[in-house]
Protein backbone atom coordinates (compact mmCIF):
# COMPACT_ATOMS: atom_id res chain seq x y z
CA UNK A 1 0.00 0.00 0.00
CA UNK A 2 1.34 3.70 -0.51
CA UNK A 3 2.24 4.33 2.93
CA UNK A 4 2.36 8.47 1.32
CA UNK A 5 -1.45 8.85 0.10
CA UNK A 6 -2.66 6.88 3.78
CA UNK A 7 -0.74 9.52 5.40
CA UNK A 8 -1.95 12.37 3.56
CA UNK A 9 -5.66 10.94 4.25
CA UNK A 10 -5.09 10.39 7.98
CA UNK A 11 -3.58 14.34 8.44
CA UNK A 12 -6.48 15.79 6.54
CA UNK A 13 -8.76 14.25 8.59
CA UNK A 14 -7.64 13.96 11.94
CA UNK A 15 -6.48 17.85 11.42
CA UNK A 16 -10.00 18.32 10.21
CA UNK A 17 -11.24 17.07 14.08
CA UNK A 18 -9.42 18.36 16.11
CA UNK A 19 -9.58 22.44 14.81
CA UNK A 20 -13.32 21.72 14.77
CA UNK A 21 -13.27 19.92 17.73
CA UNK A 22 -11.29 23.06 19.41
CA UNK A 23 -13.54 25.11 18.00
CA UNK A 24 -16.92 23.64 19.44
CA UNK A 25 -15.35 23.45 22.49
CA UNK A 26 -15.19 27.40 22.73
CA UNK A 27 -18.92 27.36 23.33
CA UNK A 28 -18.38 25.71 26.33
CA UNK A 29 -20.55 27.52 29.12
CA UNK A 30 -21.97 29.29 26.59
CA UNK A 31 -24.10 27.53 24.82
CA UNK A 32 -27.75 29.15 24.88
CA UNK A 33 -29.13 26.35 27.45
CA UNK A 34 -27.55 24.17 29.56
CA UNK A 35 -28.75 20.73 27.92
CA UNK A 36 -27.44 22.05 24.34
CA UNK A 37 -24.33 23.43 26.32
CA UNK A 38 -23.47 20.17 27.04
CA UNK A 39 -24.60 18.11 24.09
CA UNK A 40 -22.40 20.43 22.16
CA UNK A 41 -19.17 19.88 24.27
CA UNK A 42 -19.73 16.38 24.75
CA UNK A 43 -19.46 16.35 20.58
CA UNK A 44 -16.68 18.63 20.87
CA UNK A 45 -14.55 16.14 22.68
CA UNK A 46 -16.20 13.31 20.78
CA UNK A 47 -14.25 15.01 17.95
CA UNK A 48 -11.15 15.46 19.63
CA UNK A 49 -11.26 11.49 20.28
CA UNK A 50 -11.89 10.97 16.64
CA UNK A 51 -8.55 13.15 15.79
CA UNK A 52 -6.57 11.00 18.83
CA UNK A 53 -7.19 8.02 16.86
CA UNK A 54 -6.26 8.91 13.58
CA UNK A 55 -2.85 10.46 15.01
CA UNK A 56 -2.61 7.30 16.92
CA UNK A 57 -2.65 5.32 13.72
CA UNK A 58 -0.31 7.57 12.20
CA UNK A 59 2.06 7.09 14.89
CA UNK A 60 1.55 3.49 14.75
CA UNK A 61 2.86 4.06 10.78
CA UNK A 62 6.37 5.90 12.04
CA UNK A 63 4.89 9.79 12.87
CA UNK A 64 5.20 11.15 15.82
CA UNK A 65 3.50 10.82 19.18
CA UNK A 66 -0.23 11.91 18.88
CA UNK A 67 0.14 14.87 21.67
CA UNK A 68 3.62 15.95 19.44
CA UNK A 69 1.98 16.02 16.15
CA UNK A 70 -0.95 17.79 17.75
CA UNK A 71 0.58 20.31 19.77
CA UNK A 72 4.29 20.97 18.48
CA UNK A 73 3.29 22.19 14.28
CA UNK A 74 3.09 25.42 12.94
CA UNK A 75 -0.35 26.45 11.49
CA UNK A 76 1.13 25.99 8.23
CA UNK A 77 1.71 22.13 8.57
CA UNK A 78 -1.88 21.63 9.68
CA UNK A 79 -3.91 19.88 6.78
CA UNK A 80 -7.88 20.83 7.40
CA UNK A 81 -10.00 22.76 5.31
CA UNK A 82 -10.54 26.48 6.08
CA UNK A 83 -14.27 25.66 7.02
CA UNK A 84 -13.05 24.48 10.29
CA UNK A 85 -11.01 26.97 11.09
CA UNK A 86 -13.10 29.83 10.80
CA UNK A 87 -14.39 31.37 14.34
CA UNK A 88 -17.32 30.16 15.72
CA UNK A 89 -19.32 33.20 15.06
CA UNK A 90 -22.71 33.11 16.26
CA UNK A 91 -24.77 29.98 17.25
CA UNK A 92 -26.46 29.59 13.32
CA UNK A 93 -23.26 29.64 12.11
CA UNK A 94 -21.92 26.88 14.09
CA UNK A 95 -24.44 25.11 14.04
CA UNK A 96 -24.29 25.26 10.28
CA UNK A 97 -20.93 24.13 10.22
CA UNK A 98 -21.74 21.33 12.40
CA UNK A 99 -24.76 20.48 10.47
CA UNK A 100 -22.82 20.60 7.09
CA UNK A 101 -19.46 18.85 8.30
CA UNK A 102 -20.82 16.45 10.37
CA UNK A 103 -22.52 15.08 7.13
CA UNK A 104 -19.58 14.78 5.49
CA UNK A 105 -17.65 13.11 8.19
CA UNK A 106 -20.30 10.80 8.69
CA UNK A 107 -20.38 9.76 4.65
CA UNK A 108 -16.61 9.60 5.00
CA UNK A 109 -16.53 7.20 7.68
CA UNK A 110 -19.32 5.23 6.60
CA UNK A 111 -16.64 4.81 3.01
CA UNK A 112 -14.20 3.99 5.19
CA UNK A 113 -15.63 1.24 6.38
CA UNK A 114 -15.11 -0.76 3.84
CA UNK A 115 -11.66 0.30 3.01
CA UNK A 116 -8.66 -2.25 2.52
CA UNK A 117 -6.86 -0.26 5.04
CA UNK A 118 -7.50 -2.34 7.85
CA UNK A 119 -6.59 0.48 11.01
CA UNK A 120 -8.95 3.06 8.85
CA UNK A 121 -12.16 0.13 8.58
CA UNK A 122 -11.77 -0.78 12.42
CA UNK A 123 -11.66 2.83 13.39
CA UNK A 124 -14.65 3.69 11.28
CA UNK A 125 -16.80 1.16 13.10
CA UNK A 126 -15.95 2.44 16.48
CA UNK A 127 -17.37 6.10 15.58
CA UNK A 128 -20.17 5.40 14.08
CA UNK A 129 -22.50 5.52 16.45
CA UNK A 130 -20.97 9.18 18.02
CA UNK A 131 -21.25 10.35 14.30
CA UNK A 132 -24.67 9.13 13.97
CA UNK A 133 -25.51 11.09 17.12
CA UNK A 134 -24.18 13.89 15.96
CA UNK A 135 -25.69 14.15 12.36
CA UNK A 136 -28.97 13.71 14.38
CA UNK A 137 -28.47 16.66 16.41
CA UNK A 138 -27.63 18.48 13.72
CA UNK A 139 -30.17 17.72 11.48
CA UNK A 140 -32.65 18.67 14.63
CA UNK A 141 -31.36 21.63 15.22
CA UNK A 142 -31.79 23.14 11.58
CA UNK A 143 -34.90 21.74 11.09
CA UNK A 144 -36.03 23.36 14.08
CA UNK A 145 -34.20 26.58 13.90
CA UNK A 146 -34.68 27.26 10.41
CA UNK A 147 -38.83 26.89 10.95
CA UNK A 148 -39.21 28.57 13.92
CA UNK A 149 -39.97 31.78 13.03
CA UNK A 150 -38.83 34.61 9.98
CA UNK A 151 -35.96 36.14 12.08
CA UNK A 152 -34.19 32.38 12.55
CA UNK A 153 -34.87 31.59 9.31
CA UNK A 154 -33.47 34.26 7.81
CA UNK A 155 -30.48 33.87 9.89
CA UNK A 156 -29.96 30.10 9.05
CA UNK A 157 -30.04 31.25 5.40
CA UNK A 158 -27.57 33.89 6.11
CA UNK A 159 -25.23 30.92 7.93
CA UNK A 160 -25.65 28.65 4.69
CA UNK A 161 -24.87 31.33 2.55
CA UNK A 162 -21.24 32.04 4.32
CA UNK A 163 -20.94 28.58 4.50
CA UNK A 164 -21.13 27.06 1.38
CA UNK A 165 -17.98 27.42 -0.26
CA UNK A 166 -16.13 26.77 2.40
CA UNK A 167 -18.06 23.71 3.11
CA UNK A 168 -17.20 22.52 -0.65
CA UNK A 169 -13.67 22.93 0.50
CA UNK A 170 -13.85 19.87 2.88
CA UNK A 171 -13.60 17.98 -0.99
CA UNK A 172 -10.67 19.44 -1.81
CA UNK A 173 -8.95 16.61 -4.02
CA UNK A 174 -5.54 15.93 -2.47
CA UNK A 175 -2.23 14.43 -4.25
CA UNK A 176 -3.23 10.88 -4.12
CA UNK A 177 -6.86 10.34 -4.88
CA UNK A 178 -6.10 7.61 -7.89
CA UNK A 179 -3.93 5.64 -5.70
CA UNK A 180 -6.14 5.75 -2.74
CA UNK A 181 -8.95 4.27 -5.27
CA UNK A 182 -7.05 2.04 -6.93
CA UNK A 183 -5.97 0.12 -3.94
CA UNK A 184 -9.30 0.46 -2.04
CA UNK A 185 -8.22 2.67 0.64
CA UNK A 186 -10.85 5.30 0.01
CA UNK A 187 -13.37 6.10 -3.15
CA UNK A 188 -12.16 10.11 -3.15
CA UNK A 189 -13.14 13.19 -2.59
CA UNK A 190 -15.14 13.98 -5.75
CA UNK A 191 -17.53 10.82 -4.68
CA UNK A 192 -17.50 12.05 -1.38
CA UNK A 193 -18.90 15.24 -2.23
CA UNK A 194 -21.28 14.24 -4.54
CA UNK A 195 -22.84 11.42 -1.65
CA UNK A 196 -22.96 14.61 0.53
CA UNK A 197 -24.46 16.74 -1.69
CA UNK A 198 -27.57 13.98 -2.66
CA UNK A 199 -27.84 13.98 1.43
CA UNK A 200 -27.69 17.61 2.79
CA UNK A 201 -29.34 19.56 -0.03
CA UNK A 202 -32.95 17.86 0.75
CA UNK A 203 -32.45 18.04 3.88
CA UNK A 204 -31.94 22.09 3.58
CA UNK A 205 -35.15 22.11 1.45
CA UNK A 206 -36.80 20.20 4.01
CA UNK A 207 -36.28 23.21 6.60
CA UNK A 208 -36.98 25.74 3.61
CA UNK A 209 -33.88 26.66 2.93
CA UNK A 210 -32.14 27.53 -0.01
CA UNK A 211 -29.39 25.82 -1.27
CA UNK A 212 -27.12 28.68 -3.13
CA UNK A 213 -27.33 28.66 -7.13
CA UNK A 214 -24.53 26.34 -8.44
CA UNK A 215 -23.41 29.22 -10.60
CA UNK A 216 -22.19 30.34 -7.39
CA UNK A 217 -20.42 27.74 -6.22
CA UNK A 218 -16.71 28.54 -5.54
CA UNK A 219 -14.93 25.72 -3.62
CA UNK A 220 -12.78 27.77 -1.01
CA UNK A 221 -9.93 24.84 -1.18
CA UNK A 222 -6.28 25.61 0.09
CA UNK A 223 -5.94 24.22 3.30
CA UNK A 224 -5.29 20.32 2.53
CA UNK A 225 -2.05 21.98 1.16
CA UNK A 226 -1.39 24.16 4.50
CA UNK A 227 -2.86 27.51 2.81
CA UNK A 228 -4.69 28.90 5.79
CA UNK A 229 -7.08 32.11 6.90
CA UNK A 230 -5.03 34.13 9.85
CA UNK A 231 -7.64 32.37 12.28
CA UNK A 232 -5.86 29.12 12.36
CA UNK A 233 -2.48 30.36 13.66
CA UNK A 234 -4.63 32.25 16.50
CA UNK A 235 -6.39 28.88 17.42
CA UNK A 236 -2.88 26.62 17.14
CA UNK A 237 -1.16 29.27 19.52
CA UNK A 238 -3.96 28.82 22.04
CA UNK A 239 -3.89 25.19 21.75
CA UNK A 240 -0.85 24.66 21.95
CA UNK A 241 -0.13 27.24 24.87
CA UNK A 242 0.35 24.85 28.29
CA UNK A 243 1.90 21.91 25.88
CA UNK A 244 4.70 24.39 24.87
CA UNK A 245 5.54 25.47 27.92
CA UNK A 246 7.28 21.75 28.56
CA UNK A 247 6.72 19.66 25.69
CA UNK A 248 8.25 16.46 27.59
CA UNK A 249 6.00 16.92 30.79
CA UNK A 250 3.86 13.84 31.19
CA UNK A 251 0.14 14.18 31.49
CA UNK B 1 -36.98 3.70 34.27
CA UNK B 2 -37.34 7.56 34.54
CA UNK B 3 -34.18 9.20 34.72
CA UNK B 4 -34.23 12.98 34.35
CA UNK B 5 -36.25 15.80 32.74
CA UNK B 6 -34.94 17.85 29.93
CA UNK B 7 -35.54 21.17 28.95
CA UNK B 8 -36.34 21.23 25.14
CA UNK B 9 -38.39 22.96 21.59
CA UNK B 10 -39.58 19.45 20.68
CA UNK B 11 -39.59 15.51 21.16
CA UNK B 12 -36.81 15.34 18.86
CA UNK B 13 -34.43 17.82 20.43
CA UNK B 14 -35.29 17.06 23.99
CA UNK B 15 -34.12 13.23 22.92
CA UNK B 16 -31.22 14.75 21.53
CA UNK B 17 -30.30 16.63 25.07
CA UNK B 18 -31.66 13.24 27.19
CA UNK B 19 -28.80 11.06 25.83
CA UNK B 20 -26.20 13.41 26.16
CA UNK B 21 -27.55 14.22 29.84
CA UNK B 22 -28.12 11.01 30.76
CA UNK B 23 -26.87 8.44 28.68
CA UNK B 24 -23.84 8.35 28.68
CA UNK B 25 -21.98 7.10 31.78
CA UNK B 26 -24.02 3.59 31.60
CA UNK B 27 -25.39 1.61 28.90
CA UNK B 28 -28.08 2.58 27.29
CA UNK B 29 -30.85 0.93 24.80
CA UNK B 30 -33.38 3.38 23.88
CA UNK B 31 -34.96 6.73 25.19
CA UNK B 32 -38.58 7.40 25.81
CA UNK B 33 -39.34 11.32 25.58
CA UNK B 34 -42.81 12.57 27.02
CA UNK B 35 -44.09 15.81 27.77
CA UNK B 36 -44.18 16.24 31.29
CA UNK B 37 -48.07 17.17 31.51
CA UNK B 38 -48.83 14.00 30.02
CA UNK B 39 -47.21 12.41 33.01
CA UNK B 40 -49.73 10.98 35.94
CA UNK B 41 -47.39 10.27 38.24
CA UNK B 42 -47.72 9.15 42.21
CA UNK B 43 -46.71 11.57 44.89
CA UNK B 44 -43.70 11.44 46.50
CA UNK B 45 -45.79 11.62 49.63
CA UNK B 46 -46.85 7.94 48.94
CA UNK B 47 -43.83 6.31 48.86
CA UNK B 48 -44.63 4.42 51.62
CA UNK B 49 -46.81 2.23 49.08
CA UNK B 50 -43.07 1.08 47.83
CA UNK B 51 -41.94 -0.20 51.37
CA UNK B 52 -42.25 -4.07 52.04
CA UNK B 53 -41.24 -6.08 54.73
CA UNK B 54 -38.15 -7.73 55.12
CA UNK B 55 -40.07 -11.25 55.19
CA UNK B 56 -40.99 -11.00 51.86
CA UNK B 57 -37.78 -10.83 49.53
CA UNK B 58 -38.33 -13.87 48.14
CA UNK B 59 -41.31 -12.25 45.70
CA UNK B 60 -38.27 -9.78 44.74
CA UNK B 61 -35.85 -10.62 41.88
CA UNK B 62 -33.32 -10.53 44.45
CA UNK B 63 -34.60 -12.64 46.94
CA UNK B 64 -33.70 -15.96 45.40
CA UNK B 65 -30.51 -17.00 46.04
CA UNK B 66 -29.64 -19.69 43.45
CA UNK B 67 -26.26 -18.85 41.61
CA UNK B 68 -24.31 -20.81 44.06
CA UNK B 69 -26.68 -23.90 42.86
CA UNK B 70 -26.64 -23.02 39.17
CA UNK B 71 -22.72 -23.08 39.42
CA UNK B 72 -22.53 -26.22 41.91
CA UNK B 73 -24.57 -27.83 38.86
CA UNK B 74 -22.62 -26.56 36.37
CA UNK B 75 -19.60 -27.68 37.84
CA UNK B 76 -21.06 -30.89 38.42
CA UNK B 77 -22.02 -31.36 34.76
CA UNK B 78 -18.31 -30.55 34.07
CA UNK B 79 -16.80 -33.06 35.96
Amino acid sequence: MNEAAIKELLYKVADDQLVLGHRNSEWTGLGPILEEDIAFSSMAQDKLGHAQACYQILHEMGEAEPDQIAFSRKANQFHNCQFVELPIGEYDFSLMRHFLYDHADQIRFELFANSSFEPLAKLAKKVKGEIKYHVFHGNTWIQKLSTANEISKIRMQAALDESWNYALGIFEPGAFEEVLQNEGVFEGELALQNKWLATVCPLLEQAGLKVPEKAKWEPIYGGRKGYHTAHLEALVNEMCEVFQIDPTASW
Amino acid sequence: MHVGIVHAANPEMALAFAKEQFGRRGLSANIWVVNTRHVFASTYEDADIFESTSEKTYREAGGYKVMDKINQYKKAQKA
